[in-house]
């Protein structure tokens, strides 16, 4: 590269902005080829010198914005990324890291008990030690790590994740800080801010409880106005709340140890809410199933029945039949779970019962009268209207209903569709099982019917409803010829 | 020279404002009847039911035959006689009673039993025709008060007179008299209530013992079990109240309460004390019932019709805690102002001090007021109407109850404290004092529940007065409004005009037509004048509350419980007003003690009340209501507590920048 000397200062500028990006995407390159870590060592020795050079110069002149001009050029990471090579980059640190954990250095990870999560500071250290100041191929080593947290067993440790941001190029004059407002107007598209909103991101699924240290470190690195600091500050608003709202919150790596049982579990508690719900486990009668289920399936019925339902569930009519609606399915975070629904259609209105029954006009008269009731020569109650008083402890207080200032608003409501009128009837129980059968599903009720007598009486239906879900084409939509007339059929469409 | 001053006064008085001044201390015709015939009373007043006084707070009226005179025994011989009578059973109670043994051993011996028998005092309440000492509701409390030497023996003895005759005075028939009050009246029998039960509690319409008629039709067959039944060991004769199967309207079969008299010679009662944490001697138990036969004969009242009878039981024993409260803090103050001046703290007295002195006053401020309220509503109880049915008290005996165990709580912290260390050592009375305080508070009734009996009970009764004017101001044309309006001021100009005939609600006479007229002592003119203001503004929040929520009212519990408070506050004011003008006027021993009290409960219960009329007002900035509902609700349905823990997260506050700017900021100010 030949530049007239005018033009050097500007080349600088340029230089030094464009360097984070493109430097260690050559530097890596090298590492890849030889695959020997002296060599990358060595390229860093080169690349460290020419770095302190240019940061002198950088701060001769000042920059204002030409930051707008290099973002166009720039390239997103994960293109320039090749996965296998970042691999062999992660296995080298790895091995180098299993080599050297017996050692006195390790006294700080004393309260890391679990051998992985020792191993990947170890190793997030080591890389530390050998990439020096400058953090040399800091993005490829973190956005590999990122890709491999699962591995540790480190997803849900907030403390990973700020190890991580050790890794990016501290200090002062890195030129990634956003500390003035007007440096953010321009919304700049720096790699490193880029791939530390992805960090961000990256808390943000895997459930890491977000603490100040993150927005500490965010802010110093990248400044208050980065999209980078946004991130974390949104994440630190939104954690509690979401906490909250979630009431049940897992870490990922909780999650990962569930059996298919406690998923189902944990599924039915978010179904059929409530703190008095009763859960039961009822076996299948394998004998007059039909159906061979997977290993990681559940082969038996976990049903879950509030106390609400079950009163609902006795106050039942006999004489109208009950469903089992099914199967449904619901996701829990990657995994599904399917379930039944016992429920019945909603009451039609009753009749009229003056229609039924003829009223005598003696008894008419005879009420009006005497002021007692025909049969029994009994006084009506005043607060009933009945024989017998209604037994209220309380005093009732009589007043017109549409006396309060707070009634005027119901009156103004008037029904224009019958959009209000009850589709769905009363749910009596909710049930997990992987078995679609109507056979299997008969044990759920014999369970139920030991403490629900009521059932015993009752007709019950299989009505089979699968949902959208399991209607899906279950081949892969690559694979299907469009040319082909039939294809919507053979895709399993019908 | 002592005894010549209230003679003085009382003469001067008489010279400034003549005759109607003597209006004051003017006494009902019963009242000069003998103790003995005290059961046949005057008609007084003719008031429709569900009208009481502290209902009629609620519509801004202030019945002056409540408050002028203050009820008292009636004639000088039977007080006398009632004194005579109090010393008797103080004395017998001093010399034979050792609480300390029958707390310890849990049982009222035999003899000590006999004793009070022949005492009489298993026979206070029934009518003098069936052997009875028939004493006035005045009376009998004033008895309790002396009892309260002893709180055990308080519950059994009121157990047994209050509701356990209750039901059978007034609703058992000839026989049913003619065949127990002689026996209750001789102690012979023992009478209880069996109402409460483990699933039900305050709720008494949720009982779910049961009884069926036999076959042959003259027996009904009782199942179930009863708790908290006083005195259940010893006692021989229980009401009892269960579910009935009845046939209303349309054959529609349906389960209502019904009241037996159940003997316990009729077998298949068995008895189960519980071991409780106060009233150790009182002998609460379970009580069992397995298929025990009542015959027809004894159902009280009629068969379906037992909740009435249920409700009028509740409601009679409620007054009890009263004067026991009233007793017991009478001996606490006697007993703390002994023991501080005799102590020594920091080279003076612990009495001279005048926050030990604040201590000792709000202890006494509180025992006036209480006391006031008690004899108060216990002289009215015994009023009767023209259908002879007895005066409807139970919104006032709600208001004593929950006033008593209000106070209950504070005067015995005051009185703790100021005894000090010695109350913590397991010493005698003040453990056993907070301990049965707390049973017999529980055992009559909650406290939320009975504020919402009495708050729905007020606004019931304001809800009928002020129907017109609410529909009138709702009506939205200007001459309905104008029309309302002028209904209120036409009364305020004619009492300009003195063209008035009734004296307006509410008032003691004070403005309007004559100052003279007034039966206020002078000196308690601005009290009264308080009382009114007070009064005028709570039925002004109450026509408020009504118009905004209406019939929705019963379910703004907040709102019922705060007006209830305000009802119990006032309802002590006008007690406290009355009782002290009587004083007052009679120039009794400590009259201008009496009357700081009264100034000093007045100031302060006035602004207290103003205070939780601001809560329920319409400016929502005074009150918190909003977020004490959300939160409430939030907490009950989570069933935790659900703030986090304030170590719960690592708060690295040095680190933070905002955290540093400020520092730097401090840190230039102060250099």
């Amino acid at each position: 590269m030949q530049l007239p000397k005018a033009c050097e200062a500007v080349c600088c500028k340029f230089f030094r902005l464009l360097q984070p990006l493109c430097k260690p995407i050559v530097g890596n390159k090298v590492l890849v080829q030889h695959n020997g870590a002296q060599v990358f060592k060595r390229s860093i020795n080169t690349t460290q010198v020419t770095w302190q050079r240019l940061q002198k110069e950088s701060t001769e002149n000042e920059i204002d914005d030409e930051s707008e001009i290099v973002a166009k050029d720039l390239e997103p990471i994960d293109s320039s990324l090749d996965i296998e090579e970042d691999a062999s980059l992660l296995e080298h640190y790895i091995n180098k890291a299993k080599h050297d954990l017996g050692s006195f250095e390790d006294i700080e990870y004393m309260d890391v008990f679990d051998p992985n999560k020792k191993l990947y500071y170890k190793m997030v250290d080591l890389w530390l030690k050998e990439a020096g100041e400058t953090r040399r191929g800091h993005r490829e080593f973190i956005v590999t790590v990122m890709h491999a947290m699962s591995r540790f067993n480190v997803e849900s440790d907030i403390s990973a994740y700020t190890k991580l941001l050790d890794c990016f190029p501290q200090g002062e004059h890195t030129g990634l800080k956003r500390d003035h407002w007007f440096l953010a107007a321009f919304k700049d598209k720096i790699a490193d801010h880029l791939l530390g909103d992805k960090l961000i991101r990256l808390i943000a699924e895997n459930g890491a409880i977000p603490n100040e240290e993150l927005h500490n470190k965010t802010t110093d690195l990248f400044g208050k106005f980065s999209p980078t600091t946004f991130a974390a500050r949104s994440i630190l608003f939104w954690y509690g709340r979401l906490v909250s709202f979630n009431k049940y919150p897992m870490s990922v790596s909780d999650f990962k140890q569930l059996s298919p049982i406690e998923v189902a579990f944990y599924g039915l508690r978010q179904i059929n809410p409530g703190l008095d719900g009763n859960y039961q486990c009822f076996p299948v009668d394998k004998t007059k199933c039909t159906e061979i289920l997977d290993a990681g399936k559940i082969d038996s019925i976990i049903s879950v029945q509030t106390p609400e339902q079950q009163t609902l569930l006795a106050k039942h009519d006999p004489m109208v039949p009950i469903f089992i609606e099914g199967p449904n399915l619901c996701y829990f975070r990657e995994k599904t779970v399917q379930y039944y629904v016992m429920r019945t259609d909603p009451r039609n209105k009753e009749p009229d019962t003056a229609s039924k029954s003829h009223i005598l006009a003696t008894k008419d008269w005879w009420t009006d009268f005497y002021k007692t009731d025909w049969k029994t020569d009994k006084k009506f109650q005043k607060d009933s209207g009945k024989l017998y008083s209604s037994e209220w402890l309380f005093p009732t207080i009589h007043c017109d209903k549409n006396l309060s200032s707070k009634s005027e608003i119901e009156r103004d409501i008037c029904q224009i569709e019958k959009d209000t009128e009850a589709v769905e009837g009363p749910v009596y129980a909710i049930a997990c099982t992987d078995y679609n059968s109507p056979a299997a599903l008969q044990g759920w009720i014999k369970g139920l019917v030991q403490t629900n007598k009521k059932l015993a009486l009752c007709s019950v239906v299989f009505r089979e409803e699968k949902s959208f879900m399991l209607n899906a084409p279950t081949t892969d939509p690559t694979e299907i010829d469009i040319h082909d007339p039939n294809f919507l059929e053979d895709a399993g469409f019908q | 020279m002592t005894a010549s001053i209230p003679t003085c006064r009382l003469l001067a008085r008489c010279l400034r404002n003549g005759q109607p001044r003597f209006k004051g201390i003017c006494v009902r015709k019963h009242d000069y009847q003998p103790l003995t015939s005290i059961a046949v009373r005057t008609i007084s007043t003719s008031r429709p039911r569900n009208e009481s006084f502290a209902r009629q707070h609620a519509t801004g009226k202030i019945d002056m035959s409540w408050v002028f005179p203050y009820p008292t025994v009636g004639s000088e011989e039977g007080l006398n006689e009632l004194n005579d009578y109090c010393k008797e059973v103080k004395q017998y109670i001093l010399d034979n009673v050792n609480s300390k043994i029958l707390d310890h051993t849990g049982i009222i011996s035999d003899e000590i039993m006999q004793g009070l028998k022949d005492l009489g005092l298993f026979a206070l309440k029934v009518p003098k025709t069936f052997g009875g000492k028939g004493l006035s509701n005045l009376e009998y409390y004033r008895l309790l008060e002396t009892l309260s030497l002893d709180s055990s023996i308080v519950e059994v003895i009121h157990a047994h007179q209050v509701p356990g005759l209750q039901g059978l005075m007034q609703f058992g028939n000839g026989d049913q008299h003619d065949k127990y009050l002689r026996q209750l009246a001789s102690g012979k029998l023992i009478a209880t209530v069996a109402l409460e039960e483990k699933a039900s509690g305050s709720d008494i319409a949720a009982i779910s013992c049961k009884a069926h008629l036999s076959e042959d039709g003259k027996h009904w067959i009782l199942n179930g079990e009863k708790e908290w039944v006083v005195n259940g060991g010893r006692a021989n004769l229980f009401t009892v109240f269960a579910k009935t199967e009845v046939v209303d309207l349309n054959d529609q079969v349906v389960e209502k309460t019904t009241a037996f008299l159940v003997e316990k010679s009729f077998g298949g009662i068995s008895t189960d004390a519980t071991n409780t944490t106060g009233l150790k001697a009182a002998n609460i138990c379970t009580v069992k019932f397995e298929d025990t036969q009542v015959p027809v004969q004894n159902v009280l009242g009629e068969v379906g019709f037992g909740f009435e009878i249920a409700v009028s039981v509740i409601n009679s024993k409620r007054l009890s805690m009263g004067p026991m409260m009233a007793g017991q803090l009478h001996r606490a103050i006697n007993d703390v102002t002994e023991i501080t001046s005799q102590r020594k703290r920091f080279g003076m007295r612990v009495s001279d001090c005048e926050l030990a002195q604040e201590k000792i006053f709000n202890m006494t401020l509180d025992t006036y007021l209480l006391e006031s309220m008690v004899y108060m509503t216990a002289g009215q109880m015994d009023k009767i109407d023209k259908d002879g049915n007895p005066e409807d008290c139970s919104i006032e005996a709600a208001i004593v109850k929950v006033f008593s165990s209000k106070i209950g709580w504070s005067s015995f912290a005051e009185y703790f404290q100021l005894v000090g260390l010695d109350s913590c050592d397991g010493g005698f009375p003040y453990q056993r004092l907070l301990q049965d305080f707390q049973v017999s508070s529980i055992l009559k009734g909650s406290d939320e529940v009975l504020k919402l009996y009495i708050g729905l009970g007020c606004l019931q009764h304001a809800a009928k007065v002020m129907e017109d004017r609410i529909r009138a101001a709702k009506a939205g044309g200007f001459r309905e409004k104008w029309t309302a309006m002028w209904d209120v001021s036409r009364i305020q100009i004619r009492i300009l005009q003195n063209k008035a005939t009734v004296i307006p609600h509410p008032s003691f006479g004070l403005k309007g037509e004559s100052q003279t007229k007034t039966w206020l002592d002078k000196r308690l003119n601005n009290m009264g004048r308080m009382i009114e203001s007070l009064t005028d503004s709570y039925a002004k929040r109450v026509f408020e509350v009504l118009r905004e929520h209406g019939k929705g009212l019963k379910n703004e519990q907040v709102i019922v419980g705060r007006l209830a408070e305000v009802a119990i506050n006032l309802y002590g004011l006008i007690c406290v007003l009355a009782r002290c003008n009587k004083s007052q006027i009679l120039a009794l021993r400590n009259a201008d003690h009496e009357m700081l009290l009264a100034f000093a409960i007045t100031k302060r219960l006035y602004k207290e009340t103003h205070m939780i009329l601001d809560l329920i007002g319409p400016l929502k900035i005074h009150g918190h209501a909003d977020a004490q509902k959300k939160a409430g609700r939030e907490v009950a349905t989570e069933r935790r507590y659900l703030p986090s823990h304030p170590l719960e997260v690592a708060h690295r506050h040095e680190e933070h920048p905002k955290y540093l700017e400020q520092k730097n900021k401090i840190l230039e100010l102060t250099n």
